[in-house]
């Protein structure tokens, strides 16, 4: 019994030093946006100043967000404020349904597309059974936190919902996420014919997301017409099978002089004050 | 009088087996398989698929739906032939497969118990930390992704989040200690009878744990009445029981590890511990001796199976199984309160944090090293040979010490 109360109390004094460790480590007040290395597909942490989490995607593996969160969330933080799910194709989603299992998630948002496959209907499953309701996001939809970071959505359209595309692709958030001087423009799987035709309405980006994991189908030689982002973070896994990225997309970047880095070796995180952004190394 | 005794359970045992081996039914290549099935445990997960042995033949299934400790099957599929590590291998993959209604009242509330403590731990801790805890006190293997369950293996300690007969021990201790300040001892051996059959319950029924639990009830049993009764006795009562009443599970490698291992603990562990008498380390040392006299009493039965030995396994275990004990008792007793007031379990779940940590930190160190001996064919004789010399040397050397003594 004594030897159960001293391991007890060796418990809560490692509990309190870790505690104080993941304190200074995670509370720096600055706005951290995180493309994990979720091995397949796309997952994306936003963690806000002030500790509010919003997760964009989630990869293709039950536990490829959850291990994400587990290295960038201090350990007693179990709440993800907001979930978007780009659009509904595994190896965005699966990684959700870890998530939903263990955080307390509240609110919940994707465009209307549904998909009649097994790991949809689990998510849909899932979320009925936490009382989640499922949002349709939409052009204009998005949200802004008291500590000032927004995010804004582009598309899908409402006219182009009412299509009732056969591709799920088409759906495909784009969202801007902004936090003071910085905007990051996250893309999800969207083809280049719709892209091309957001980005006018744009006119500055610091990060971002070339989409489809770098798949041709995602930017074409029109993309970077108006604009041209700062930085590029390109998301997929080793050995997939599209053998994503592809080199016309690699040749685009270099054509216009934008620095890439992927997630193969471990998770991108962007850092930003609100004025200054810079990429951890 | 002892001695035909012993002879007439042998060979009736026997004769069970031999009806069975006759009986049994052989599945061939191409031929559809048709099978009712109930979950009498989780199916085991890896990133792209579920699968299970059903009848000796390996059956697979996509990842989602994901079935469950409890649930009725009904599958159909056609059989064929794969080529394997461990040699050709007869599976049913992706079968035609539809829910029926499980009928069993019993497994599908302790479903439903275990979903209120799996919920709970996993809202509380990290995902590999939360699986193990999972693992080691409830047995559950489906919480623990295919590369930390890879990396477990590599570093031998995958036996702690299988359900094994040291859950069962310190569970029926703790019960017992529980009742024990409530309750006169006679009672609380009863109830801890009754608590040990609900854990059974609780965890599926895995092959150690229900030996484990046939074990611990009748060792309860005999304190109840009053009796001695040695320990090996009973282990080789309950293995005659189990295979009694299902023969097939002479040939299910889970029930023959844990005989061995247990027989091990029995045997071998205390010649260990008399030889070992260093008062260097003690607080470990009954750890270096269980995990040394398993190892003993199952590392040709390990290679014959795996087909590889890890080398790592006897460091990796003397450095991380002092945590289990510790693990189990505040898992098991955050578990318990889990099911009436959850919110009182967490801070029990959170102090069983930094040992879950220790234990993962260790096992992912270990298992980037990977020091395995691999054999591709054992040949049988030798087996045989290696338990043979090991039961003279355990008999020779128990009848030394108590001459000397």
């Amino acid at each position: 019994m004594r030897r159960i109360l001293l391991f007890g109390l060796l418990s809560i004094a490692f509990l309190c030093v870790l505690g104080a460790y993941h304190l200074i480590q995670f509370s720096d007040n600055k706005f951290h946006l995180i493309f994990c290395n979720v091995g397949q597909g796309d997952g994306i942490l936003i963690r806000t100043p002030q500790g509010r989490d919003i997760i964009i995607d989630g990869g293709l593996y039950e536990n490829s967000m959850t291990d994400c969160l587990s290295r960038h969330l201090p350990f007693w933080d179990r709440t993800i404020e907001v979930i978007y799910l780009t659009h509904p194709d595994a190896d965005h989603l699966t990684g959700l349904i870890g998530v939903l299992k263990s955080y307390n998630v509240g609110y919940f948002g994707t465009p209307d597309a549904p998909k009649g496959t097994e790991v949809y209907k689990e998510l849909m499953g899932l979320l009925d059974e936490k009382k989640i309701t499922k949002h349709s996001i939409l052009l204009g939809d998005g949200l802004k936190t008291k500590d000032g970071v927004t995010v804004s959505t582009y598309w899908p359209t409402s006219g182009f919902v009412d299509l009732k595309s056969e591709e799920t692709n088409d759906y495909s958030l784009v969202q801007m996420v902004k936090y003071g001087k910085f905007h990051s423009l996250l893309t999800g799987d969207i083809p280049s014919t719709y892209l091309n035709s957001i980005m006018p309405q744009i006119n500055y980006i610091d990060v971002f997301k070339p989409p489809h994991h770098g798949s041709k189908t995602g930017i074409d030689g029109f993309t970077f017409q108006h604009i041209v982002p700062r930085y590029a973070v390109l998301s997929y896994g080793y050995h997939n099978r599209y053998h994503h990225p592809s080199p016309d997309v690699l040749s685009i970047l270099k054509k216009y002089n934008i620095p890439y880095k992927d997630t193969l070796k471990g998770d991108v995180e962007i850092l930003s004050d609100g004025q200054k952004w810079s990429v951890k190394k | 009088m002892k001695y035909l005794f012993i002879c007439i359970l042998l060979l009736a045992l026997l004769t069970r087996e031999f009806f069975w081996i006759e009986e049994r039914h052989i599945y061939r290549e191409n031929e559809i398989y048709k099978k009712t099935y109930s979950f009498i445990h989780e199916p085991k997960k890896n990133s792209l698929s579920q699968y299970f042995f059903s009848d000796g033949l390996l059956v697979t299934l996509p990842l989602y739906p994901s079935y469950h400790y409890g649930e009725m099957v009904q599958i159909e599929g056609k059989i064929l032939k794969k080529d394997s590590k461990k040699g050709m291998l007869l599976v049913v993959e992706n079968p035609k497969i539809s829910k029926a209604k499980s009928r069993n009242f019993l497994l599908s509330y302790s479903k439903s118990v275990r979903q209120k403590v799996e919920e709970n731990v996993m809202t509380t801790l990290p995902s590999r930390e939360g699986g193990l805890l999972l693992g080691v006190v409830l047995g559950v293997r489906d919480k623990i992704d295919s590369e930390y369950y890879q990396q477990l293996k590599n570093a031998g300690v995958l036996h702690v989040i299988a359900a094994s007969g040291q859950n069962v021990s310190i569970a029926a201790m703790l019960i017992l200690v529980m009742f024990s300040t409530i309750v006169k001892r006679r009672m609380a051996l009863l109830f801890t009878g009754i608590g040990v059959l609900c854990y059974a319950v609780l965890t599926g029924f895995d092959p150690p744990i229900i030996r484990a639990s046939i074990m611990a009830i009748l060792a309860f049993t005999a304190l109840f009445t009053g009796r001695q009764i040695s320990s090996i006795y009973v282990l080789f009562l309950t293995g005659w029981a189990m295979l009694f009443v299902q023969p097939e599970e002479i040939i299910d490698v889970s029930f023959q590890l844990s005989f061995l291992s247990t027989f091990g603990i029995l045997t071998v562990k205390p010649l260990l511990d008399t030889v070992l008498s260093f008062k260097f380390l003690s607080f470990i040392k009954d750890d270096i001796t269980t995990t040394l006299s398993a190892q003993i009493a199952t590392f040709p039965l390990m290679i014959a199976v795996f087909g590889a030995y890890s080398l790592l396994s006897f460091p990796v275990n003397i450095l991380v199984l002092w945590t289990i004990p510790i693990i189990m008792i505040f898992g098991g007793l955050a578990g318990l309160l889990s099911l009436f007031l959850p919110l009182l379990a967490k801070p029990l779940i959170l102090l069983c944090y930094p040992f879950l940590s220790y234990f993962t930190i260790i096992v992912e160190l270990f298992s980037k090293i990977n020091l395995q001996i691999s054999i591709d064919t054992v040949p049988i004789a030798s087996i045989f040979g290696y338990y043979l010399i090991l039961l003279v040397l355990v008999i020779r050397l128990k009848g030394r010490k108590t001459t000397i003594k």
